[in-house]
């Protein structure tokens, strides 16, 4: 069954079509997630708040757009609702986190690249409200302009103006830990 | 090696495996939510507050007054004056008064006037005192506030100031116009610092007919 056939199904009530549609969509939810908060725990609350929403709404969704687009939308706000309560703020060296790759039996190429990783999401995590979500779906997703423009629910414009800013920003940031590693 | 920024991020990029939600989600669509009664509830006391608040502001005029029965008086009749002595058209005022004219009033009325008394005149002290009959101090025209429509103009003067030695004085005369029949009474009181002016004109009294004339009619006998 393709996703419209599953969500006109929902729509009228049958919680299976539902169930079946969580079970299609919920690692891309999970991965969306985590790229914004870059947080594990915080990313699977996320995912399932999604799910409890998306439920109680379907019945305004319109197939004016993708049902993943809708899902994805209301996933990016429930991200940066819960940025906002949690209000991450870059903090020094990242010490618990490099520590704990170390101490990993892994070879060197990993560890680097770990480490890189680890730092990427917490500066990521700790951009302006919708900076962080704009470099996700951008630059790590590579999503078309029209699709951000839409999740985000700005005009593909501002997303292009405001991914320009974005990118600024990530750069000053990550420039002090990975500052051999950038063009 | 360098990188590009989108490179790094993409390079960077590692997201552990996702949960599997469905239970979880499933458990908490299946059980009703807990906030509706509250919503419910928090609806309904605003309605109620809404209603009250209305109810509040409304003018007093657009409530519907209690229906309460009026008894009708029947108009009682002009008292009459028991004896009306022929007097001068117009009534000098005594002379502790240096002028007076009092326009006559339709109906009676009260005037609050505002009063201020008069500054003793400062003489020098070394200056040679010739006794001399002194004419009343001239007080400005007093400020007349009414609640009603201006119907009477009272002009005042004010006795001499041993007169006004005392606190409280009043006076009052009844003129009669020998024209029109019409009786004027007026009185001044003056306490402090206000003073009441009370005015009351009325039409002239019919007298009982004398006994023989046109009007006088014995009543038949039963």
């Amino acid at each position: 069954m393709s996703d419209e056939e599953l969500v006109a199904s929902a729509q009228s009530g049958n919680v299976k079509a539902f169930d079946t549609l969580i079970g299609l969509h919920q690692e891309r939810v999970f991965a969306l997630a985590y790229r914004i908060l870059g947080d594990a725990e915080d990313a699977a609350d996320v995912q399932q708040e999604t799910f409890v929403r998306a439920w109680r709404s379907l019945k305004s969704f319109r197939a004016h757009a993708a049902f993943s687009t809708w899902l994805h939308r209301i996933t990016v706000n429930r991200c940066l609702s819960r940025k906002r309560q949690r209000q991450v703020e870059l903090v020094e060296p990242l010490n618990d986190e490099l520590l704990r790759y170390s101490v990993e039996p892994v070879g060197t190429a990993c560890l680097e690249r770990a480490e890189t990783g680890a730092i990427v999401r917490r500066v990521i995590a700790a951009l302006p409200t919708h900076y962080g979500a704009l470099i996700v779906l951008r630059e790590i997703e590579e999503r078309s302009f029209d699709e951000i423009a839409e999740i985000l629910g700005c005009s593909v414009q501002s997303a292009r103006t405001r991914l320009s800013k974005a990118k600024k920003l990530l750069r000053e940031r990550l420039e002090p830990y990975v500052a051999e590693e950038l063009i | 090696m360098k990188k590009d920024l989108s490179e790094l991020l993409r390079e960077a990029d590692c997201v552990p495996d996702a949960p599997d939600c469905r239970s979880a989600v499933m458990a908490r669509i299946s059980t009703p939510s807990r906030g509706r009664p509250l919503v419910w509830a928090y609806a309904c006391a605003a309605v109620l507050i809404a209603i009250a608040g209305t109810w509040a502001l409304l003018p007093h005029a657009q409530r519907q007054a209690p229906v309460v029965e009026v008894v009708r008086k029947a108009p009682t009749p002009p008292r009459q004056i028991a004896h009306v002595t022929a007097q001068p058209a117009i009534e000098k005022p005594p002379q502790a008064f240096a002028e007076e004219r009092v326009a006559t009033a339709p109906r009676p009325r009260r005037a609050h006037v505002a009063w201020t008394p008069p500054k003793p005149v400062e003489q020098p002290k070394e200056a040679v005192v010739v006794p001399q009959p002194q004419p009343p101090v001239q007080t400005p025209a007093p400020t007349v506030r009414t609640t009603g429509p201006p119907v009477a103009i009272a002009i005042v003067t004010w006795p001499s100031l041993r007169k006004q030695a005392s606190n409280t004085y009043s006076y009052g005369y009844t003129s009669r116009d020998t024209q029109t029949g019409n009786t004027t009474e007026c009185r001044v009181k003056r306490s402090g610092n206000s003073v009441e002016i009370y005015m009351e004109s009325k039409p002239e009294a019919s007298e009982p007919p004398v006994k023989g004339s046109t009007g006088y009619e014995t009543k038949p006998n039963a």
